[in-house]
């Protein structure tokens, strides 16, 4: 099972790339909700990023990440995104802590 | 005697490759791949796998299109079919109660577990991919 287990840690560092430039291209998004700027297309973005997150930072490692992450997904699939600016940005924020992104500065 | 095959189908490439390690390594099965529902759709007529570990939210040709697909096809309407998803709340799960699946595997999950839970709900045995 050895070889299972540091198979799975080369392909987590792969994956944790991956949920890390998920994380940046919300936080760009998210950027929009306030000024109401998004497009239907961005809200469909933002809900399949945020919804990837759930399932592969989780299986990687980062089990925390999951709640905010579905939460994001919600608020982009919602009616009213603008009212969620607020809860939406705390959610950025406690996935930025769960991910330890400033930990990251290495893996670029 | 070959072990059974599985078709992992995951626009994700992290999911389908650890799902693709943990299969192969801990469970022993044959595993191919696939990354959206459009070449899950290919494949499955022309390798013909024993199962399906089928996402559900895709770009394109989604889980639940694929599987209607599949139940429309005499040669596949009896292919199982586990549900891999982050999907997972009361409201998802009773949209898929009226589908003709196997079971579902939620995401986020552990690796390790993959082909322990994959053998229980199709009833096979772990060691070498056969029926039990």
């Amino acid at each position: 099972m050895a070889r299972a287990r540091d198979a799975f840690a080369e392909i987590g560092l792969q994956a944790r790339r991956s949920n890390l430039a998920r994380l940046a291209e919300l936080d760009l998004l998210w950027q929009g909700v306030s000024t109401d700027a998004l497009t239907e297309a961005q809200r469909e973005r933002g809900a399949t990023l945020a919804h990837q997150l759930v399932g592969s930072a989780g299986t990687f490692g980062y089990p925390g990440v999951a709640g905010p992450a579905r939460q994001l997904e919600d608020f982009f699939a919602g009616t009213d995104l603008r009212s969620a600016a607020a809860a939406g940005s705390s959610c950025l924020q406690q996935i930025r802590q769960e991910l330890d992104v400033e930990a990251s500065a290495d893996l670029d | 005697v070959p072990s059974r095959e599985l078709l992992v189908v995951d626009d994700d490439d992290g999911i389908r490759e650890v799902a693709q390690m943990a299969l192969e390594i801990v469970g022993g099965f044959r595993v191919r791949t696939a990354s959206s529902g459009g070449q899950a759709w290919e494949m499955v007529r022309t390798q013909a796998p024993d199962a399906l570990l089928l996402d559900v939210m895709m770009p394109g040709m989604d889980g639940p299109t694929l599987l209607g697909r599949l139940r429309a096809d005499a040669a596949t309407s009896h292919l199982p079919v586990i549900f891999l998803t982050a999907k997972i709340q009361a409201g998802d799960r009773r949209d898929w109660n009226d589908l003709d699946i196997t079971g579902v595997i939620a995401k986020p999950f552990d690796p390790m577990l993959l082909a322990a839970d994959i053998s229980r709900l199709l009833g096979w045995d772990l060691a070498d991919g056969e029926p039990s």
